[in-house]
């Protein structure tokens, strides 16, 4: 409730100035690559892809509609170019033309591009895809309720964007990108490139020739959903680095901010949070920096704080009392009286990499149900909510 | 927004006009009512913050 008045203020603010608000101190996207901006409108026989890449602007009807990106150069080029759409929806249409393409047609490479994208998108933090709408309300807020988010109109009226077409969908891609990107959001650069040299080394490969409308098989599946998992995690994490988000999260208790207020022990500590709400669960490694949420750090090295919750009490005067062991301070040895911000620990890209590599090499062992055994029995575990809405919207 | 802001208000008590009072810190705020107006007054700022 708290986060939800946080953000109602936010819109009030917005309301009052007659202009939207920022909802975070860094660009929530990457800049996009060599951008392509599309838009499409009606289906099959009907459908009509209108693409610009800022300097020409295309269009195409029916079944060929892809001659749109393929006129603007959209291929199985070295480098993977942003594709920049309104919304999901918008995708999904593009998809089901790129689905419908013969793979001997002219435009059979514009649509296995598409299929690419497509994958991305499930990807929090890629550059791959920028979709204005959800970047533009992870970037500011409006004086409109949350349901105008949605609409890219909303948007354009907001932002002074007069073009309903492709040009003001880039318009609205260079200004939701402007300024500094949130801090580590180059590593999800990294895995898109890596992710599309595969993707073109697996098209040209003639010895194993590839269709990339092929279903995945088990152990792509499932390497595709940690992938996808492990996207949605960095991502998550990468944004309490956002000084505004960390105050935002502080009131719906995923940031915690208090004093220390004793030392039992070497490495042991207790901080008094300042509020009640804390999603910082015993056992939860954590992260800290010195002073209140918004004075985040912004380099990424190594944190100035790091412990795990060992327990958590509501004292008789009615405050929270997290206790911490395994307690590092970067500075020197902890003192009372000091005030600490602490957050989930950062999730490190290269961690996340070096066990998807240990999750493949286990589902290619021969023993592996993924590669040919008896399936387990089915196990209950958290998934992040972004992996579940992507699976509900597919 | 109007609309909005009534229906989360629901079950606080409180009108769109006092919320955006709180917000803006122009109102004393009594104990029980500490936790919302926080919130608000922290997301206005944040918002003023960021708008300069």
């Amino acid at each position: 409730m708290s986060v939800a008045l946080f953000d109602l203020a936010q819109r009030m603010r917005a309301a009052t100035l007659g202009r939207p608000v920022l909802r975070c101190a860094f660009a929530p996207v990457l800049p996009p690559a060599n951008p392509i901006a599309v838009t499409v409108s009606g289906t099959g026989e009907g459908a009509q892809v209108r693409a610009t890449d800022g300097a020409r602007l295309t269009s195409a009807y029916g079944p060929t509609a892809l001659q749109a990106l393929v006129d603007l150069g959209v291929g199985l080029s070295p480098e993977p170019r942003t594709l920049v759409v309104s919304n999901r929806a918008a995708l999904a249409c593009l998809l089901e033309l790129a689905r419908a393409t013969d793979r001997d047609a002219p435009t059979a490479a514009a649509a296995a591009a598409v299929g690419w994208w497509e994958q991305r998108a499930a990807h929090p933090g890629t550059g791959a895809v920028l979709q204005v709408t959800s970047a533009c309300a992870a970037r500011w807020a409006l004086g409109a309720p949350p349901a105008d988010d949605r609409d890219q109109a909303v948007w354009r009226r907001w932002l002074g964007v007069a073009d309903p077409g492709p040009g003001g969908l880039l318009e609205l891609a260079d200004r939701v990108a402007s300024g500094r990107p949130l801090p580590g959001l180059d590593a999800c650069a990294e895995q898109d490139r890596a992710s599309w040299t595969y993707f073109v080394g697996r098209i040209a490969d003639a010895s194993k020739p590839w269709d990339w409308r092929t279903r995945d098989n088990r152990r792509e599946a499932a390497l595709g959903l940690a992938t996808r998992c492990d996207a949605a995690e960095l991502y998550e994490s990468l944004r309490l680095g956002d000084p505004l988000i960390a105050t935002r999260e502080a009131f719906g208790g995923t940031v915690v901010s208090g004093l220390i207020t004793s030392v039992p022990a070497q490495g042991e500590i207790e901080v008094t949070l300042d509020r009640l709400a804390c999603r910082l669960r015993e056992d939860t490694d954590v992260d800290g920096y010195p002073g209140r949420p918004d004075q985040v750090p912004t380099n990424l090295g190594r944190p100035w704080f790091h412990g795990r919750v060992v327990a958590a009490r509501v004292r008789a005067d009615g405050q929270l009392v997290l206790g911490l062991r395994d307690v590092v301070v970067r500075s020197g040895p902890p003192r009372r009286g000091q005030r600490l911000t602490l957050r989930p620990r950062a999730v490190d890209p290269r961690r996340q990499r070096s066990n998807r590599q240990e999750l493949h090499r286990r589902y290619a062992a021969r023993r592996s149900w993924l590669s040919g055994g008896a399936p387990p029995a089915p196990r209950r575990r958290d998934v992040p909510l972004d992996v579940v809405i992507a699976a509900a919207e597919s | 927004l109007a609309e909005y802001a009534e229906q989360l208000l629901l079950g606080s008590g409180l009108e769109v006009t006092d919320a955006l009072r709180l917000a803006r810190g122009e109102v004393e705020t009594a104990p029980e009512l500490s936790v919302v107006a926080e919130a608000l007054h922290a997301g206005w700022s944040a918002a003023q913050e960021a708008a300069r």
